[in-house]
């Protein structure tokens, strides 16, 4: 038997910053984010041959055009294609895509990918070690848990649905360093993107996960980091933005 | 020198280009039929449904079945959810060296992308074994450090087994099965944090999904890293401390993991099997279970430190009671997901069975043997004693036992008789053109809908 731990401070900071009211709709983050996305669709929208490949790349799984987890992948690898690398890129991807599908105003949308950006930017500061990032590809592996609280505030899930979107990214965290120069470094990155963007949709309809997926015993930092410091996602956050300062 | 990805994909091609060994078709089918069973025994569960939600949330197209659901989703979905099914309650198969349950996820392949790519039954056969055959290896390979740490191998390794059945379907040349592989490399799902909760069968589900992906870009050129199983800050020395390639590429064609796979007969935790034996012989030599006065079950000390729950309040805390487990052998004389549904667990007979039953821990019975005593009412006193657990190495389940297996899981769902039905669609499988008949069966008809 796995004597899984049922509470986490981590997670309860995640799914609170995910879930609450912003201290500070007008801050600077949150314009720095709704700029993002702009900034992000202006990349996608004229991506060119590029996009254009990625997205017959991507298409041939046999999906629709009008599916969202294939269109937030195409976005995610076009942009870790044309920008360098960032937990950031899944979060504006599947913002983007999960916009598009379901309705939501433009304060909404900033609002979510500001949190998701800064959700992401302090999970790789609690995991961030030369070793870590030695093994995986940083931008998917921690940016599908950005991509998921983002578009958990987009759904408008509620704490437990949340918590439970949380773990099923955190278990899908994945990509590898030896791609870093590869074309397939965007391949992962997007993919985070889609990922992050159904586990949302997955726990929005009830399915389950794990507490502390991320500071558990058998969770996220213990499998992949090399040290883990939870104060660097739970101080301050809300209040104080790591990710613009 | 060839890459890793480049030499396993060789043997594997080549294993793919002639028939399979006799024991090795003959494990492949019992793997298959077992899983097919776990698959639509669970596919009314609210986590198939809300795979399924999210399906339709997103727009996917609706094009492909899901074993036991009368919906369609795209491929990615139909994956998804036969995976999760498969290997939900844990009642499905167990390769004991790796802890790999390796079919769940290459059935998902399979039955996701067979109504595209239209294998004959031998293809299917041949890609469903090989799936198997490299997740295993793949498996072996980073064991025991790899689970150890934490991962769950099921759907870590899972992905590349996937990607090789995707591939194998699709028709994909060599190049293109070791370019698949690679790919799935760090497409790698599963953290063990998330047992006990419905993410735990979401990892061979996912694995299938993204093994499919895998293949798919692939053939469209895509290309990782060659190196990616080898290199540092590639595949395995990043899932492992320690590393063995010779067990992954070694010995293809001679060694044979698959052959070690094994069926769980009772959807509960390995530990409490032999005491459930043991329940279902006494059963066999008591007539009423209302004359027992005590029971007494000497079994491996693991049996109580790990399945010792006295008195279980529900389903999911009977899976941890081997005294549920023989208590609800002696009343109802068979022990499937029957016996572990919320209501059953609770009802007056097994809870004043359970009552009279307790757990003698020997450290001289070994893990799957047990001895057990039965007082009657007029000091009548039944015993059994059970050598090995139906469903070990040691005795797997035979073929007439696995078709019981089943039988209980896809019958009440899908119709009397359909286990049946299976069983003899996949004992042809050699011959068949196609996979209809079996898709015919597995899948719910509308005249069900008004029984």
């Amino acid at each position: 038997m796995h004597d899984t731990a049922t509470r986490s401070a981590v997670s309860d900071a995640l799914v609170s910053f995910a879930t609450a009211p912003l201290a500070d709709p007008r801050s600077r983050a949150v314009a720095a984010a709704g700029h993002a996305i702009s900034h992000a669709r202006a990349i996608a929208d004229a991506a060119g041959d590029t996009g254009r490949e990625i997205a017959a790349l991507l298409r041939s799984q046999g999906s629709v055009s009008t599916d969202a987890r294939v269109r937030a992948w195409v976005v995610g690898a076009v942009l870790a294609t044309r920008t360098p690398p960032s937990t950031a890129i899944p979060v504006l991807a599947a913002v983007i895509a999960a916009s598009e599908r379901f309705k939501a105003s433009a304060d909404e949308i900033a609002a979510a990918a500001a949190v998701g950006i800064e959700a992401a930017a302090r999970v790789l500061a609690a995991l961030d070690s030369e070793e870590f990032r030695a093994r995986w590809n940083v931008s998917s592996a921690v940016g599908v848990i950005g991509a998921s609280l983002a578009v958990s505030r987009l759904l408008k899930l509620d704490e437990t649905r949340t918590r439970h979107a949380l773990g099923i990214a955190a278990t899908q965290a994945a990509g590898l360093a030896r791609n870093a120069t590869e074309p397939m470094q965007a391949i992962e990155t997007g993919k985070a993107a889609a990922d992050g963007l159904e586990a949302s949709l997955m726990a929005k309809h009830g399915f389950t996960s794990a507490a502390a997926s991320i500071d558990g015993r058998r969770g996220l930092a213990a499998l992949m980091a090399y040290g883990f410091d939870p104060a660097a996602i739970t101080a301050g956050l809300g209040t104080h933005w790591l990710w613009t300062h | 020198m060839s890459s890793i990805a480049a030499a396993f994909a060789q043997g594997l091609y080549a294993l793919a280009r002639r028939p399979l060994p006799a024991p090795v078709a003959q494990e492949a089918r019992r793997s298959f039929i077992n899983v097919v069973g776990t698959s639509v025994g669970a596919s009314a569960h609210p986590g198939v449904d809300a795979i399924l939600a999210t399906a339709h949330d997103l727009g996917v197209a609706e094009i492909v079945p899901v074993p036991g659901r009368r919906e369609r989703v795209d491929v990615h979905f139909s994956a998804l959810a036969t995976g999760f099914a498969g290997h939900l309650d844990d009642f499905d198969d167990t390769h004991l060296a790796t802890v790999i349950h390796p079919a769940a996820s290459v059935l998902a392949v399979l039955t996701a992308l067979a109504p595209e790519t239209r294998p004959t039954g031998r293809a299917a056969l041949t890609a469903f074994a090989l799936g198997c055959e490299a997740q295993l290896r793949a498996g072996v390979s980073i064991s025991p450090e790899h689970y150890d740490r934490g991962w769950h191998i099921t759907g870590t390794c899972g992905v590349i087994g996937c990607a090789v059945t995707a591939s194998l379907l699709l028709g994909s040349s060599e190049e293109e099965l070791a370019q698949a592989m690679s790919i799935a490399a760090s497409m790698f799902v599963g953290q063990r944090e998330a047992f006990g909760t419905m993410t735990k069968p979401f990892h061979p589900g996912k694995a299938a999904a993204n093994g499919i992906a895998a293949a798919r870009l692939a053939r469209q050129g895509q290309r990782a890293a060659p190196d990616v199983f080898e290199a540092q800050g590639g595949y395995s020395h990043s899932l492992s401390t320690k590393v063995d390639f010779e067990l992954m590429t070694g010995e293809l064609g001679g060694r044979w993991e698959l052959l070690f796979n094994t069926y769980k007969p009772y959807p509960c935790g390995i530990v409490a099997h032999p005491a459930i034996d043991a329940g279902l012989v006494l059963a066999s030599k008591i007539d009423d279970a209302g004359a027992i006065e005590a029971i007494t079950v000497r079994c491996h000390p693991l049996v109580p430190e790990l399945m010792g729950n006295p008195q279980p309040k529900d389903g999911l805390q009977a899976r941890f009671s081997a005294i549920h487990g023989v208590a609800a052998a002696l009343c109802d004389r068979q022990v499937g997901l029957a016996q572990y549904e919320d209501a059953r667990v609770v009802r007056a007979d097994v809870r004043a069975l359970r009552a009279l039953t307790k757990l003698a821990p020997d450290p001289s019975v070994n893990r799957d043997e047990v001895f057990i005593e039965a007082r009657l009412t007029g000091g009548a006193v039944v015993g059994a004693h059970v050598e090995h657990a139906r469903g070990s190495l040691a005795r797997p389940l035979t073929d007439d036992e696995l078709i019981e297996k089943v039988r209980l899981l896809v019958d009440p769902l899908l119709g009397n008789g359909t286990a049946l039905r299976l069983a003899a669609a996949v004992a042809g499988l050699d011959a068949a053109a196609n996979l209809d008949a079996l898709f015919d069966i597995f899948l719910p008809t509308t005249e069900l809908d008004h029984a």
